[in-house]
């Protein structure tokens, strides 16, 4: 039981830069700050992209790493502060960059932003062969989105892709990072749809891609955005820049069969493309689905009438709780949104209000007894100390311990057979 | 009396303090003056321009283990004791935190400030950051005196020194006066005069412009002390005779920028500067001042900051981890959000594989108590102050037992005054502990270093002293938070104990209630977890506060442990009965354990490598079962430096092992299972390989449980298929 409700804390704009250049498969963060920044950042990103072939700590015990592959550091201390990191600065940029990456970004730690080393006066200097960039301040508790997207930005002003013929049906996927739980494997879901409908995926901005692909992002014809939160300020850059349209999800992201339908419909239509081979997939799930829940549903009752809780971002919640209810009968009790620039929070207020489930929005999720909680698996284990039974379903970080070997999508066709095969399975263990 | 003197750079601050302190020295005064000022030349008057080390520039080259305060405190003109803190070169660094670093380290070497009867504190510029404010904080300067010429730019930075001054300022006026040092008589005084009443604050000075000055500075003097008798020494001593009888002070009144262009007049030519410009110290060093009493202040410190090596974590980080071990307390965090996430997220990941692996629910790992204060752009550049005030009201909202504040390193580098707000939190809640550690992120010290501090700053600051021991009552100290398996090794204890009835009275800290903190002198005895450096800093701070004794073994894994730690505690509380019952009754199994797996591996080679510094319990294993232990090598580690085994001269040990030797010595002993922390790769030769934890189970079994798993491994293919389907 908890003796007090605090709010978990969720990462910031510091961690959103981190991620954006360590979703870059060839790409490094170079951080300007202490230790203390550094194990976090340098252990998720390579659980969330993994690049080492050795664990070991010992593999990495030379200075700036620290027994971790990834994230060197310049271990910042008091002194540091005050007299500036300029000997760790001009030591440990020629070790990084030895190391055969594409792009090397330095970062700066939230103290470090404060003393001001001037980063593009090393950068300058260090006359490396590898192109590097400087985020000098990742700003101060903003969202992760905008950190995010300031990375990404970033990057791709270095990387300055040349305008080149573009590429009729190649799309650039945005609004992901390697921090979104599952990315690979809704990365492949989606894609798996779009090639189905003769759309080829360029690349993800900037999720398990490389500087080479990111080199040819003005080839494509135009930007798919999965999350729009991660997407606001990255769509108008990419428009004024190489003049490339951006598609915003109409109805959240492709959660669920319908916002899946409509996503792939919106897509086909703007590219001038027939939707079918893709809606063939969802109607071939559809019918998977169908088969399990009319029988589970025969034998319970269920799922229609369990209640659930949320806690996401609005371009999940949306699509998600509107699924949930249309779709398997479910009742919203609770839905907590992540606090990011809130697209689509008017639709889901409407929707609730339309459903008679207005309470739900913002209400206090252990006091509303889910029978299913989605969200992140702090949000579950905070209402497992409440004690009431229910069963969790992480689909944002920290998630659960579990080792995954096979890919798994909560977006898409597959994904919803997955979110599916965890409700009934949940609903059925709590019976 | 502890005075400040603040002014423009250039103005002549430093002259002024150094005959000022020259002067009240010879009124009998005892004087220490603190330049605050990187360009460290305030005291260079008093130490007959002898070059001295800066309090900063101290930091970085002495080991903190020999840092004393006699390496920092030089003796000048009539005794005045001299400091500077020193600071980064023009245009790197931050030099206001610099100056907060100098005060803790003061702090640290326990300056004791009650020696002098006079303190002044030379401080740079118009108070343009948190650090160069540090002197106009409660507990430093007492009075205020602001330096001034007639020009305009100084008037201007007088004004943003009286808007710091009134930012401090709460409810006693600290200002005593301006001091006009004149460029000369043609300059225009009239514009100080009208700044001086509009802002009601009397130029209680004016040193006259004097070639004195110059000739003086070429003595490598004070006026005071060169020119004893002249006009110009006189002023400083009535100045100092005024000082010492001033009982008058005044409010801050600062003028904006509109009204005070139009308070003074605009667009004269600059005067010339008193002051000499830059000067080329020689190389005598001065002499230096001692502290005995505070030389023999213990200090607590971690492994790295002991020994200077790198930081591992920040002390934010530690100390949140501990602090949110007290399950009825609330921590606030006062920083970036990323600074908590991140701490948060070490605390929720222990928690969660608590709950995925042992199936346990520990709340304050799932869901630790902890409020950030979400410091943003704005807070970073104006202070954080009402921001972090906002916060601990919230968290007193909740009506917690006690209140934890920590800081991070944003909130250390622009310097804010966490005390401020916490006296405003302790004035409204008297009956609330609030307390205050000392973190600033990674600023003052490592992970372990936050550790220490919240256990002895924050926990130990609940203990009442009053309390009396009680019988048969144990407390477990130093226990690490971030082993997944606290929890069951805990409970193994706790039943060993039983058997012996003698009870846990306190977890000190983990798990545990602010009451049972405040009780924690009920126990007669503390069982250290661990008696690694951790435990060892622990039981001696344990012993020096409180005079609480602590038992020398940690808790015992393997046999020969396990039957040790039950004679040292049985014997402690008498009960040498019950202890030899318990160790009777794991005996036979022991034997028994051993005798299935002797077979298996008698005469096999074993060699470790490894980070943890007390590999007895798996020795103990190994020698048991007949197997050759080829070598043990003992890894650097952040949290340890003393190798220990009880069975020296058996095998070969190698401690502070370079990993690039590994391979060497592979081919040379040629052993049949390597034991490490992780599984290594890339080995010359194919060899089973096992990892053993960093905290293992504790109990009789703790080093056989792995003879099981090594019998199965010697049976297994040296090569898995797997290993070759890597890119």
């Amino acid at each position: 039981m908890m003796e007090f409700d605090c709010q978990t804390i969720a990462p910031d704009s510091f961690t959103g830069a981190i991620m954006a250049v360590e979703g870059i498969s060839d790409a490094a963060v170079l951080l300007n700050g202490p230790t203390g920044c550094k194990f976090y950042h340098g252990s998720i990103s390579e659980i969330l992209l993994p690049r080492a072939e050795y664990l070991d700590p010992l593999y990495y015990s030379e200075e700036f790493y620290f027994g971790q592959p990834r994230v060197p550091a310049t271990y910042l201390d008091d002194y540091d502060y005050v007299f500036g990191a300029t000997q760790k600065l001009e030591k440990i940029l020629p070790v990084v960059a030895e190391k055969g990456h594409s792009l090397i970004a330095i970062v700066n730690s939230p103290g470090a932003a404060l003393i001001g080393d001037d980063l593009e006066r090393f950068i300058k200097n260090a006359c490396l062969p590898v192109p590097c960039i400087a985020i000098e301040n990742t700003g101060f508790s903003d969202s992760f989105a905008a950190g995010f997207q300031d990375g990404v930005i970033q990057v791709i002003k270095k990387v300055d892709p040349r305008p080149g013929t573009t590429q009729k049906h190649r799309v650039n996927l945005m609004g992901l990072s390697i921090f979104h739980h599952h990315w690979q494997g809704n990365v492949n879901e989606l894609t798996t749809l779009l090639n189905a409908c003769g759309i080829e995926v360029n690349t993800v901005l900037c999720a398990g891609t490389t500087i080479a692909r990111l080199g040819k992002l003005a080839t494509a014809e135009c930007n798919l955005v999965i999350h729009q939160e991660y997407a606001d300020q990255l769509a108008p850059f990419l428009n004024d820049r190489f003049q490339l349209p951006t598609l915003m999800p109409p109805v959240g992201a492709p959660i669920g069969f319908e916002a899946t339908e409509a996503w792939i419909r919106d897509v086909c239509h703007s590219l001038d493309l027939d939707p079918g081979p893709a809606m063939a997939i969802i109607r071939s799930a559809r019918k998977r689905s169908h088969e399990v829940l009319n029988r589970f549903n025969s034998l319970t009752g269920l799922p229609k009438g369990a209640t659930f809780a949320v806690s996401a971002d609005s371009s999940i919640a949306l699509p998600l709780v509107t699924w949930l209810y249309n779709y398997l009968g479910m009742v919203p009790v609770a839905v907590k949104l992540a606090e990011t620039v809130d697209c689509f929070v008017d639709g889901l207020n409407a929707f609730l209000h339309r459903i008679d489930c207005a309470d739900a929005l913002n209400a206090d999720m252990a006091g509303a007894t889910p029978d299913i909680v989605i969200g992140s698996e702090a949000d579950i284990s905070r209402q497992r100390l409440a004690g009431y039974p229910f069963s969790g379903i992480d689909i944002s970080l920290p998630a659960a311990s579990h080792i995954h070997v096979v890919e798994k999508s909560f977006m898409g066709a597959q994904g919803t057979l997955y979110l599916i095969e965890k409700i009934i399975n949940g609903l059925f263990r709590g019976m | 009396m502890k005075i400040a003197i603040y002014g423009k750079g250039g103005i002549g601050k430093s002259t002024i303090s150094a005959n000022l302190a020259a002067a009240l020295s010879l009124s009998g005064k005892r004087v220490l003056q603190i330049g605050c000022d990187p360009k460290h030349d305030s005291t260079r008057l008093l130490l007959g321009g002898k070059k001295i080390t800066t309090a900063l520039d101290y930091m970085k080259e002495v080991p903190v283990a020999l840092q004393r305060l006699g390496g920092v405190l030089h003796q000048g003109f009539n005794n005045i004791v001299c400091a500077e803190a020193g600071g980064p070169e023009p245009g790197v660094g931050c030099a206001g935190r610099g100056i907060l670093s100098t005060f803790a380290l003061f702090e640290r070497l326990g300056l004791d400030m009650d020696r002098f009867d006079v303190i002044i504190y030379d401080v740079l510029g118009d108070v343009v950051c948190g650090g160069f404010a540090v002197p106009l904080r409660k507990g430093f300067a007492d009075r205020v005196y602001v330096v001034t010429s007639e020009e305009f730019m100084s008037i201007y930075a007088a004004n943003n020194i009286l808007k710091g001054v009134k930012n401090f300022d709460t409810n006693e006026h600290r200002l005593a006066g301006l001091i006009l040092n004149s460029r000369g008589e043609s300059e225009e005084r009239t514009q100080v005069e009208r700044f001086a009443e509009k802002v009601a604050l009397p130029v209680v000075r004016t040193v006259p412009r004097s070639d004195r000055f110059r000739q003086a500075e070429i003595m490598e003097k004070t006026v005071v002390e060169a020119f004893p008798d002249s006009p110009e020494a006189r002023v400083f001593h009535g100045f100092a005779r005024s000082v010492m009888e001033n009982t008058r002070f005044y409010p801050a009144i600062c003028l904006d920028e509109g009204c005070l262009e139009q308070t003074i007049s605009m667009g004269r030519e600059p005067g010339i500067d008193i002051q000499p410009s830059a000067w080329d110290a020689p190389d005598a060093p001065a002499e230096t001042v001692t502290d005995p009493a505070a030389d023999a202040t213990p200090v607590f410190l971690s492994k790295s900051m002991m020994t200077r090596e790198p930081l591992h974590g920040c002390a934010f980080a530690g100390a949140l981890a501990t602090t949110t071990q007290v399950v009825d307390a609330i921590t606030v965090a006062h920083g970036p959000r990323s600074c908590t996430h991140i701490a948060f997220q070490a605390i929720f990941s222990a928690g969660l594989r608590l709950r995925t692996q042992k199936n346990m629910l520990v709340a304050n790992q799932l869901a630790p108590a902890v409020i950030s204060s979400d410091m943003d752009e704005n807070t970073v550049i104006y202070g954080g102050n009402d921001t972090l005030a906002r916060t601990l009201e919230a968290a007193v909202e909740k009506k917690p037992r006690a209140l934890f504040l920590l800081t991070t390193c944003p909130a250390g580098v622009i310097g804010d005054d966490p005390d401020a707000a916490v006296r405003q939190i302790r004035a409204r809640n008297p009956d609330l502990p609030v307390i205050p550690i000392t973190t600033d992120g990674n600023l003052r010290g490592d992970y372990m270093q936050g550790v220490l501090n919240a256990c002895m700053e924050g926990a130990a600051a609940l203990m009442d002293p009053t309390v009396r021991s009680e019988a048969d009552l144990v407390n477990v100290i130093a226990e690490k938070n971030i082993a997944y398996n606290a929890e069951a090794n805990f409970k193994t204890i706790t039943n060993i104990l039983g058997q012996m009835d003698i009870r846990i009275n306190c977890r000190f800290v983990r798990n545990t209630r602010v009451k049972e903190l405040k009780g924690f002198l009920r126990a007669g005895l503390n069982l250290p977890a661990y008696t690694d450096y951790f435990g060892r800093i622990m039981a001696d701070f344990l012993k020096e506060r409180f005079g609480s004794p602590t038992a020398s073994l940690p808790f015992p894994v393997g046999f020969t442990d396990s039957k040790l730690w039950i004679r040292e505690i049985a014997a402690f509380f008498s009960k040498e009965e019950k202890g030899e019952a318990i160790i009777d009754t794991f005996q036979a199994r022991y034997e028994t354990l051993i005798a299935n797996y002797r077979n298996a591996l008698k005469n096999k080679r074993l060699m470790i490598i490894t980070y943890v510094h007390n590999v007895d319990w798996i020795l103990e294993a190994a020698f048991d079962l007949g197997m050759v232990v080829s070598k043990v090598c003992i890894l650097n580690y952040s949290q340890d430096n003393r190798f220990t085994t009880r069975y020296s001269g058996r095998f070969e040990v190698e401690t502070d092992y370079p990993p690039r030797q590994r391979d060497e010595d592979l081919n040379r002993l040629r052993p049949d299972i390597l034991v490490g922390n992780y599984t290594p790769k890339s080995l010359p030769f194919p060899v089973h390989v096992d990892t053993i934890p960093m905290c293992p189970d504790v109990g009789f079994y703790g080093g056989i449980a792995f003879a099981r798993r090594w019998a199965s491994l010697v049976k297994s293919p040296v090569n898995e298929g797997w290993k070759n389907d890597g890119i």
